[in-house]
């Protein structure tokens, strides 16, 4: 497992463990450090110094033992002798006494080998002057007791001046030789405090240094991903689901991490399915609106056709009722007329009837005959309407056959010709059009309906365009006019039977129902697109087979 | 993995133990060979009137310091010191425990206190075996290779061993 995958709380507590551990060894070595001092220091206070002042007594007792045995060889009386006797036993003894307590304490030294060869030489040297000393001494006592006191005299200041200078010279030596090895010691003591406050010091300030990035690499460990963190949270709550964190190791952060790259990702396909659902929603509204639409055109076609069928029946049952009367008064008219032009004959061939009677004989003729005029007027307007009729309901069927649009677009144009001249200019676009099954004298009356509408619709000069095209099978032929055009709210009623005030005459409009009707029964249909002042524009779609 | 790495620790562990095992045995050997170089036998000597038949070291540290000064039966002892400073006199010293300037002391002592005589001090070991020899109760010391049927070794002093 790496270090980079430990939990938070573990590397806290590794750390500071590091440190805690750090500080102890720092603690523990200057403790060591220190007691090394102490006890360099006590060796020094309780060994080193004592033999030093043990030698310097052994050094006084000597001398003072010296002076002893002078005042010994120059005492007047045999008392004083005593006392001079008992005070040199009482040297002995001291000398002998610190000796023992010298001994002691170089045997009880901790450090035995420092100067110890140097020190063995002095005491031995010492040792041997000593001895010589004593061994003179015993010879002045001899001279003494002899009476030989000038003798002894002169063995003490001569023979025994010499053993003790050097006695004294190797006490001095020891005396130094103890004195050096405090001050050394005391030297290694402050050498030894001050090499260890000096670690101590760069210890504790490596410790520092060492807690210090310890808490800076913690505080970074936490703070860094926390600020990539809050500033990824900012970026997704303004939208951006693209964003991701790194993922450093399987502690709490690097947990952090995952669990926020999968929030955003999560997020990321949530948002993706919803956009894509409303893209979808979006579709099947426009195909529902479409539908829609479609729906409502179908309807009024249906409605439309309906109508026109219901019509054509009504306007056929009416036109055969109507013909058979109408023929009968027609008829009648005419049976009348001859009637009268005989009745005017037989009165001009019988001139010697009386004139009164031929006056009001002659009125009534002229008057019927007046009258006659109207009634075949009447009678002939009521057949043209119900030719007009029968032709709208298809009362006249003529053979069905395979055209060319093109010629009956032209034959329809050659017979109107007269209501464009100088008026208004016929732009052809054909295209490459096959010919159709079709009736072609309704077709032509579609043609000219069409074209009489948009004559109607220029008022002064004008451009007719008639457009030929071929597409999926259907012929389409379009006629734009650029005249008046029709307000959106009356496109709808167009194909319905209506009446038109132009001409100051109040007229039945069947034009543009009767081609309706004619598209209907070819299998095509007519639409048209207006817009006021800019002009109309007809489609007429024509199935190829 | 566990095995061989135990093992290895083992064997390195036996292998240091013999080699500070045959260090210290090589070095002990060195010592006793140089503390057997430079061995003498120093021999006690008492004038044969003595009767007694052993002496601890304490026992002569005392006849020597003048704290006894008769043999267990009653005669007077007569110590002797060796003025030649050698080899025998410092082994005998040693044997004693104590500096021969400490035994002067003592007799310095002895003697300003009234509590005994110096005791006399022998230019070489042939001028001792011939006092020991010729004084009763005398005890005193020379090397073993000097000793003769003149005097009776009380005590031997092998430092060899």
């Amino acid at each position: 497992m790496r270090v980079r995958d430990w939990k938070l709380r573990t590397k806290q507590h590794v750390s500071f463990g590091l440190v805690m551990l750090v500080m102890a060894a720092v603690h523990f070595y200057t403790i060591h450090k220190m007691r090394a001092i102490n006890d360099e220091l006590e060796e020094v206070s309780s060994n080193w110094l004592p033999r030093a002042l043990a030698i310097s007594d052994v050094s006084l007792s000597c001398a003072s033992l010296r002076t002893n045995q002078l005042k010994h060889a120059l005492a007047p009386d045999a008392d004083t002798r005593d006392q001079l006797t008992v005070v040199s036993i009482n040297q002995i003894d001291q000398i002998n006494g610190s000796l023992d307590r010298y001994r002691e304490l170089r045997t009880q030294a901790v450090v035995q080998d420092r100067f110890a060869a140097e020190e063995r030489h002095h005491y031995g040297a010492f040792d041997e002057a000593w001895e010589e000393y004593q061994d003179l001494s015993f010879t002045f006592y001899g001279l003494l007791s002899d009476g030989r006191t000038p003798d002894a005299v002169k063995l003490l200041s001569v023979d025994a001046q010499h053993a003790f200078t050097r006695l004294s010279a190797s006490l001095e030596e020891l005396v130094a030789l103890n004195q050096l090895e405090s001050l050394q010691a005391a030297g290694r003591a402050a050498q030894t405090f001050h090499s260890t406050r000096g670690i101590s010091t760069l210890l504790l300030l490596v410790t520092i240094g060492l807690s210090i990035c310890i808490a800076a690499f913690l505080v970074h460990l936490i703070t860094v991903p926390v600020t990539q963190l809050e500033r990824a949270s900012g970026e997704v709550a303004r939208g951006d689901l693209n964003v991701q964190l790194t993922v450093r190791g399987a502690d709490e952060i690097g947990n952090l991490a995952r669990s926020f790259n999968q929030m955003t990702g999560a997020l990321r396909e949530a948002r993706i399915e919803r956009e894509q659902q409303a893209t979808k929603l979006r579709e099947q509204n426009q195909e529902l609106a479409v539908a829609m639409r479609e729906l409502e055109e179908a309807q009024q076609q249906l409605l439309l056709r309906e109508k026109m069928a219901s019509l054509g029946d009504l306007v056929a049952g009416v036109t055969h009722e109507l013909n058979t009367p109408i023929g009968a008064a027609h008829s009648a008219v005419d049976v009348i007329r001859r009637c009268t032009e005989r009745l005017e004959a037989s009165l001009q061939a019988h001139p010697e009837w009386e004139d009164a009677r031929r006056a009001e004989c002659e009125r009534s003729i002229k008057i019927m005959r007046q009258n006659l005029d109207t009634a075949d007027t009447a009678t002939s307007r009521i057949q043209a309407i119900i030719a007009s009729l029968k032709n709208f309901a298809r009362l006249d069927e003529a053979e069905h056959q395979r055209v060319d649009v093109h010629e009956g677009l032209e034959s329809t144009l050659t017979l109107m010709n007269a209501e464009f001249v100088g008026r208004i200019q016929i732009e052809r676009k054909y295209g490459e059009v096959p010919t159709i099954e079709c009736f072609p004298s309704q077709l032509n009356q579609v043609f000219q309906i069409v074209l009489k509408n948009s004559v109607a619709a220029i008022d002064g000069e004008g451009h007719i365009t008639i457009e030929t095209i071929v597409q999926d099978e259907i012929v389409c032929i379009q006629i734009a006019d650029d005249g008046r055009g029709i307000e959106a709210e009356r496109i709808d009623g167009l194909f319905g039977f209506g009446f038109s005030s132009a001409g100051g005459r109040v007229r039945l409009t069947a034009g543009l129902p009767t081609a309706y009707n004619i598209m209907q029964r070819h299998g095509g249909q007519i639409r048209l697109e207006s817009e006021p002042a800019r002009g109309t524009r007809v489609f007429l779609d024509l199935p190829v087979a | 993995m566990r095995l061989p790495r135990e093992l290895s620790l083992a064997l390195v562990t036996l292998v240091l133990s013999a080699g500070l095992l045959c260090g210290g045995v090589c070095a002990q050997t060195q010592v006793d060979a140089a503390l057997i170089e430079p061995s003498i036998s120093v021999a006690v000597i008492v004038h044969p009137s003595v009767t007694s038949d052993t002496l601890t070291r304490n026992e002569l540290l005392d006849y020597y310091t003048g704290e006894l000064q008769e043999w267990p039966d009653g005669t007077r002892v007569v110590i002797k010191d060796l003025k030649a400073k050698g080899p025998v006199r410092a082994a005998f010293y040693e044997f004693l425990g104590q500096r021969p300037s400490r035994l002067k002391s003592i007799w310095l002592r002895n003697l300003l206190a009234g509590e005994g005589e110096r005791p006399e001090s022998l230019g070489d070991e042939q001028k001792m075996l011939e006092v020991v020899a010729a004084t009763p109760g005398s005890i005193g010391f020379i090397s073993a290779e000097w000793v003769d049927p003149r005097v009776r070794t009380i005590i031997l002093i092998d430092e060899g061993r």
